[in-house]
């Protein structure tokens, strides 16, 4: 798995949100994406994952460039600012319609994925009415439950517990181990500096440094 | 792959609609109980019962061509009619946006390709008119029963045709018009699409013109009820060109639109 972007460029309403961005990540590494809020960190997962196409420059996934040859990444998990719901359905039912679009994974997949994440599979609770915790995890399930070659993890521990941050922690390590290329943006230096393999920090759209 | 994928959105929009989005029918039923009531209370002076074909009439047939004869004329609006179709536009516009904010992101990047979800939004847009208008007519048939009118009048050559002009052509214009308002949702807001139509439907009442579609949802302003009224053909032809607009505009603008 390799993500190259090249020379990238996004302008909305004739503001500059991504400015001459350049990256080239490999699978089986975690990568931060640090950044304060604003800075384009969430922008940029979008655009890797083909949601929004660059105004200039290339994404490249395995050399096939998305918006042209391919829409989105062929194997792709994403977490992207709030997850998304189905608010009258438990969170089973939720990852098993989520599942039935590719039909690569059955049941006891997602039963295995939601176990891990400390979530009650059998619960008929609807997600309306899960803690906050509880549908940040169901979003990080939602992400990782197809094992994607590529998983975009958007501040994914924001209202998480101790025991929950860990838990999440030592699943991004499962799937980095399977060879996962996985990017986790947060503003939160501590919480990288215990996960990613590499930081990538941006400012004002721009990328301006790897630690 | 392909179609696999079409066939899993499509059942997933079934599902949804069904378990999930279910009460959004609920007004249907209401306008349909409304309009049923209303034929039957207008129609106490009558020796006959209103019978299955008359109330489910009463909801197309509109209102006759406006004409200002003085100057204390006053504009009517059909209520029962323009609240039916306004409803029916507003729950087709309404799905695929709420779809967006729910799982829409987490569905796009599986499907992996954005003119799959665009086919299928079109279809979920049939289905959504297809469980309204038999949602409708089971209202009006159990409404029917109840009041003790009669069900089915054995069909002549001139009753298919009016059912032609009183279901099957506001059907297809009902899908047509909302692949058309689709489209526009994805290009500016759904509001605005929503608004066109309230304006077309209004206008439509106000003007028989051959290009209002609003008026080829209106038995009354029909060439089989009157003269020089619109031709049932003609509202076909026009149904297909705002279909066949609206799914390209869609198709293209959905190939580039940023999914936020």
């Amino acid at each position: 798995m390799e993500l190259e972007v090249i020379n990238v460029t996004k302008i909305i309403d004739k503001k500059t949100i991504l400015d001459n961005v350049n990256l080239k990540l490999k699978g089986g590494r975690i990568y931060g994406l640090r950044g304060k809020n604003g800075a384009g960190k969430t922008m940029l997962f979008r655009l890797m994952s083909g949601l929004i196409l660059p105004t200039e420059g290339q994404v490249l996934i395995d050399g096939e460039e998305l918006g042209k040859e391919i829409s989105f990444p062929r194997s792709i998990g994403i977490l992207i600012e709030n997850p998304g719901y189905i608010p009258n359905f438990s969170g089973f039912k939720n990852l098993k319609m989520i599942g039935n679009i590719k039909g690569i994974i059955g049941d006891e997949k997602i039963l295995d994925t939601m176990e891990l994440l400390d979530l009650d599979p059998y619960s008929k609770k609807k997600v309306k009415k899960y803690s906050l915790g509880m549908k940040q995890k169901l979003g990080v399930a939602m992400a990782v439950m197809e094992d994607p070659d590529l998983i975009l993890l958007d501040e994914p521990i924001n209202a998480l517990d101790e025991a929950s941050v860990k838990i999440v922690h030592d699943l991004l390590q499962k799937h980095k181990k399977r060879g996962a290329l996985i990017l986790v943006a947060s503003h939160d230096r501590e919480e990288l500096n215990l996960l990613a393999d590499e930081i990538l920090v941006m400012e004002n759209g721009k990328l301006i440094g790897v630690e | 792959m392909i179609s696999s994928k079409m066939i899993n959105l499509l059942k997933n929009d079934i599902q949804v609609t069904f378990t999930s989005q279910w009460k959004k029918f609920i007004p249907i039923v209401i306008i349909g109980l409304l309009g049923c009531f209303q034929l039957l209370l207008n129609d106490r002076s009558m020796a006959v019962t209103p019978g299955f074909i008359n109330y489910l009439t009463y909801f197309f047939e509109g209102i006759e061509p406006f004409i200002v004869v003085d100057a204390n004329t006053i504009f009517k609006i059909p209520a029962i009619w323009l609240f039916l179709h306004l409803y029916i536009f507003y729950l087709i516009v309404d799905y695929p946006i709420q779809d967006m904010k729910m799982i829409g992101k987490e569905t796009f990047v599986r499907v992996g390709n954005r003119r799959i979800w665009w086919v299928s939004k079109c279809l979920t847009t049939i289905m959504i008119v297809l469980i309204s208008y038999i949602v409708l007519l089971l209202t009006v048939l159990l409404f029917t029963l109840f009041s003790g009118g009669e069900i089915l009048k054995s069909v002549s050559r001139s009753s298919s045709d009016l059912i032609l002009a009183v279901l099957i052509l506001p059907f297809v214009t009902s899908c047509c018009v909302g692949f058309f308002q689709l489209s526009i949702s994805l290009l500016y807001r759904s509001m605005l699409s929503f608004l066109g139509v309230v304006v077309v439907l209004v206008m439509s009442v106000y003007f028989i013109h051959p290009l209002l579609f609003g008026n080829y949802l209106m038995l009354l302003r029909n060439q089989l009820l009157l003269q020089g009224g619109v031709v049932t053909s003609e509202g076909f032809i026009l149904a297909a060109v705002i279909g066949i607009a609206g799914y390209s505009i869609g198709h293209i603008t959905i190939k580039k639109l940023n999914i936020y």
